[in-house]
């Protein structure tokens, strides 16, 4: 994920002539099946040897939300969840907390 | 004046997209084909290529099977479906905890699948990273063996998650391991609703034929 996240960023930074990245920002969802502690000390040993060697990453932490089509809101945790409403039984939708994207990136011009 | 400039270039791009892209070609790929293409995930030892074996034999002479393995390292399960009959091709991630697309992609250049029905991919046994890289599969199916303990859907929700169906092996074992199998169901069930579900025993051949009979009708017609 960290070399996915710099191959990104280092395209990023060549298509514009960029001389270094100075910041990475990513939004991590709690359910992305990445642990941001992970995340952060990959990084740190990736990022060596990359445009973005002495960049920062700003990470995002989107909490998981849930959500009934029927009944609305659905109040959900990590650690025990559960896709179906505690109202109707019917299916509930994961929101948020699934994002594993790139926001922006700081680039020295 | 500032000596350098800094541009701040935002652009909400998935972390993934290069290996969504090279999945979304292999999906193509496949589909040009009129080839079913399964991602075949569980932890290691689960029994994915037991599983796989007897869905083989299975699925017997009636439809055209081709299979790519990955391991990080040996030849062991190719072997295994090689002595089967049936084609196989192994890639070795060596330290890589996961197949990605490119890794299928680039099997596909040296293992031709449009001759068969149906294509399994066998993916590194790992019960977390394979759930989030496509390979441009059409059914992620989840091996799950009932000794891993009826916890383990909400301790690893994303596999179970994302699958199409999820298979509970070795249930000759249930009653040597205090695991409720109605307990299991139901944690499947909360994390994905839309599951299908299927208790087997490679040991015993039991509902292997429930499982057999549900992916034979996925695959496309003539």
């Amino acid at each position: 994920m960290a070399l996915s996240i710099l191959e990104l960023a280092e395209d990023e930074a060549r298509q514009r002539g960029a001389t270094a990245i100075r910041a990475i920002a990513v939004r991590l969802g709690e359910m992305s099946g990445v642990v941001r502690d992970a995340l952060e000390f990959s990084f740190e040993v990736a990022r060596n040897g990359t445009l973005a060697g002495a960049a920062s990453l700003e990470i995002e932490v989107v909490p998981l939300a849930t959500r009934c089509p029927a009944c609305g809101d659905v109040p959900n945790t990590l650690h025990d969840l559960c896709l179906l409403c505690p109202d109707c039984g019917g299916r509930v939708e994961i929101a948020a907390g699934r994002e594993l994207e790139i926001r922006y990136v700081d680039l020295e011009c | 004046m500032s000596t350098s400039n800094v541009e701040r270039v935002a652009n909400a791009t998935p972390v993934l997209v290069r290996n969504q892209e090279l999945a979304a070609a292999n999906y193509l790929a496949f589909e040009a084909d009129r080839v079913l293409a399964v991602n075949l995930m569980s932890a290691p030892g689960a029994g994915k290529t037991s599983v796989l074996e007897a869905t083989l034999r299975a699925l017997g002479g009636k439809r055209r099977a081709g299979v790519i393995e990955g391991d990080l390292e040996t030849t062991r399960d190719a072997d295994r479906i090689l002595a089967l009959g049936i084609p196989a091709h192994q890639i070795n991630t060596g330290t890589v905890c996961h197949l990605d697309a490119r890794m299928v992609s680039r099997a596909l250049e040296q293992f031709p699948v449009g001759g068969f029905d149906v294509l399994f991919i066998e993916n590194v046994g790992n019960l977390v990273c394979p759930a989030e890289f496509d390979l441009g599969e059409r059914l992620r199916v989840m091996v799950f063996s009932v000794t891993e303990g009826a916890d383990k859907p909400k301790k690893y929700p994303l596999m179970f998650h994302r699958s199409h169906a999820v298979l509970l092996n070795k249930i000759d074992l249930l009653p040597y391991c205090g695991v409720s199998l109605e307990e299991l169901t139901r944690n499947v069930r909360e994390v994905n609703p839309d599951a299908a579900i299927f208790p087997v025993s490679c040991r015993t051949g039991e509902g292997i034929a429930e499982w057999v009979s549900w992916l034979d009708a996925q695959i496309p017609g003539e």
